[in-house]
Parts: C-alpha cells; structure tokens; sequence
C-alpha cells in the first residue's frame, strides 16, 4: 500500500505524537502472513510481541508507561492520576476510554499502549480520537507504532466511524509530516478551528447558579 | 436568563429534528453549510440508542414551545489529568441571543461535567469567531492553539480504511 511505503522511507523519522510520545517508524512493515488480523479482530501477533485490547489488569502498567513518557518529556508532575483511576474510568461501570497494549512476549509485560475514545460529529455523526501514544524506546522499531494505527482503524471502522481525529503541536513537524502522509488533514490550518479549554476552576465557577446574573446577558 | 420566557432541559430523542435544524442553522453561520450530513434518525439512533455517542441540553422558548438553542457534548480523557469533557456544539438563535440562554447552556454542561468529576471542559472555535473567542475567554477558556500550539487534525473515512487494510 502506497502509504505503508511512505512510512518505510520515513523509517528513521523521530516522530512525536499528541500528547508528545516519541516512537520511530519500523523500516520493515510486512506483517506475517500467520499474523494477519482476520476482518473484525481487533489483535496482531508480530514477532516478539503481542498488540492486544487493553483490559484492566494491564492498567499499572499503562500507569507505569503513561509516567515515563511524562519523565521523558520532563514534566514528571503532570500525571494526576493512578493506576486505580485508569481501572475505574476505563473499565468500571461507565467506560471513558479504550485502549491497546503491546506485550512483549521476551520479558512477559507491556510496553506500549495506545488511548483512544469515541466522539461524535454533528456533521458526521460518529467518529474516533486518539488520545495518547507511548512504546518504551527499547521496544521501539518494532512496528508497534504501525500496528496501533491499524488497530485503532479497525475500531473506527466497526462503529462506522467516518473521522479520526487527534492533536499534534505545531513544532512537531515531523509528526505533522508524516500524519498528513497518511491523508490527515491539518484543520486549524486550513479551516482556523482553534483548541479551547476550560480547566476546573472555570467549570466550577459556570456551573454556579449565580453565573447567569454574572455575566449579565451577554450571550 | 428570563426563566419565564425559556428553559433550558436534557434532550431527548423527539428532540432530533429539531436539533438537527439547528445545527444546519449553525453550519450556515460558520460559513460551511454543505457541512452537514446527518439526518435525524441518525442522531437519534447514535444519541439515544443503545450505546449513546452524545448528550445534549436544548433551550425552548415557553412562548413558541420551540427549541430555539442546544448544547451537545460527550465525555473524553486525558492521560494525566482523567475524566473530561467536549463540547461539540453550542448554538442559540440569532433572535434569542443576549438573553442568558447560551450561558444557561453552558452552565448546565458544566454541571453535568462536575457531577462526572472531570477537570476539563475542551471545545474548539474557529479563528474568525471574534465574539464566541471574547465570551469564551470571558469564562476563563485559554486557546490553547495559540497558547501551546496544538493543532486539530483529522483522518476521513478513506484514511481509515486505508490504515484499517491488512495485507494478505
């Protein structure tokens, strides 16, 4: 497939993903025929390592990833939250995520995930985004990378997904490059759609009754 | 908000058609009306189905009995911070605006977000929208496209089904 041939000659790119994970691009993408996921099956055996569902016992070790990656990028305050939070919020009554793992079958443990949700367009009704991507550097070159994005597709596609949405920051050329290799369209560019936020405080501050009166009618 | 003359409640399914005018409305004032593509059927199925992709708030006036505004929003996560939320889409009628009823939207998404625990509210806002920017900024929302320089990108359906192809 031609874009699997563009990711091979960008095999040594640094790539840097949403949320500032880094991974490198597999030089050799030819998946064992053996390890083929079937249509529909949301898991890949590549050589040495196992690209799975995450369920919740793998999350202290996506804990464990989720705080390396943070140390790497030198904030290691960022992370808030624990390992029982990741259970409880992904696998409790009310799911608010899903997720991949690579297991490495060398050492018996996880090494990589890959964070997604789904979200929904009033245009187009639903569609997936992706979160969060992290494979430890040793395990990397390993079409780990590659084999999340597939995974990730597929479960776009079994909910008839018609977007795939994620963030890239502006200095991560690189990633930015190769995301639109791949036919990702870069929409604060060409569309102006800014990323907003209200942190807690503000959402603590609209959802007094008082704001109405606040705010005196300006909206 | 002029609680005698509107209301602010959690949609529900009969709601459909009327928020699916309303976000055609929307798609016209954001200068992209070919936008829309849903029917809806489609936003009652994927909304009040057995899985729901979304919630929403709509705003009636009491007078007309009409729904003349709607928030719609759905739950998202972050890796460091946990549960959060997004709010897709937020419109009220030009002829019912400055009257509290988006703030009432608002606030009402807020609350829903609050009773979920989560510690972000994100949407997006396009560049040109200097009066959305300035009532956002208002409440306290940084942009953080220009403050970090985050950039919002998408795949359509023939990336993912090239990504989602396997060779045989």
């Amino acid at each position: 497939m031609a874009f699997l041939k563009r990711l091979v000659q960008q095999s040594s790119l640094r790539i840097t993903w949403p949320t500032m994970s880094v991974f490198r691009v597999q030089q050799s993408l030819r998946y064992k025929s053996s390890g083929c996921s079937k249509h529909g099956e949301l898991s890949l055996e590549l050589d040495g390592y196992t690209i799975r569902k995450a369920v919740k016992q793998d999350c202290q070790a996506i804990h464990r990833l989720i705080q390396e990656l943070a140390n790497c990028l030198e904030m290691p305050d960022a992370p808030q939250i624990d390992a029982e939070a990741l259970e409880i919020d992904g696998f409790g009554g009310r799911s608010f995520y899903e997720g991949f793992v690579a297991e490495s079958h060398k050492f018996n443990q996880v090494v990589g995930y890959a964070v997604y949700y789904f979200t929904y367009s009033t245009w187009q009704g639903k569609s997936l985004y992706m979160e969060d991507m992290y494979i430890r550097p040793e395990d990397r070159k390993n079409r780990i990378a590659v084999s999340f994005f597939h995974l990730v597709s597929r479960a776009a596609l079994i909910e008839n997904c018609t977007r795939l949405n994620f963030c890239v920051l502006e200095s991560n050329q690189p990633a930015a490059k190769l995301f639109q290799s791949l036919g990702a369209v870069d929409l604060t560019l060409k569309e102006g759609w800014h990323y907003y936020r209200i942190p807690r405080l503000g959402i603590e501050e609209l959802a007094k009754p008082t704001i109405i009166s606040t705010f005196n009618s300006q909206i | 908000m002029d609680h005698d003359k509107y209301a602010v409640r959690k949609a529900i399914k009969e709601d459909c058609e009327s928020i699916q005018r309303l976000i055609q409305e929307l798609a016209d004032y954001e200068k992209m009306s070919n936008g829309p593509q849903l029917d809806p059927k489609t936003l009652e199925q994927d909304g009040f189905g057995t899985r729901p992709f979304f919630e929403a708030f709509v705003a009636v006036g009491k007078e007309s009995n009409q729904i003349i505004g709607f928030a719609l929003y759905f739950f998202t996560y972050s890796t460091w911070q946990g549960k959060s939320l997004y709010m897709e889409d937020i419109y009220v009628q030009l002829q019912h605006r400055r009257k509290g009823v988006g703030l009432s939207l608002l606030r009402s998404v807020s609350q829903v977000a609050l009773s979920e625990n989560c510690v972000r509210l994100n949407f997006s806002v396009l560049n040109w929208n200097s009066p959305s920017i300035e009532f956002y900024k208002s409440l306290g929302a940084s942009d953080l496209t220009e403050k970090e320089g985050w950039h919002c990108f998408r795949m359509n359906r023939a990336e993912i089904e090239q990504l989602a192809q396997c060779k045989a």
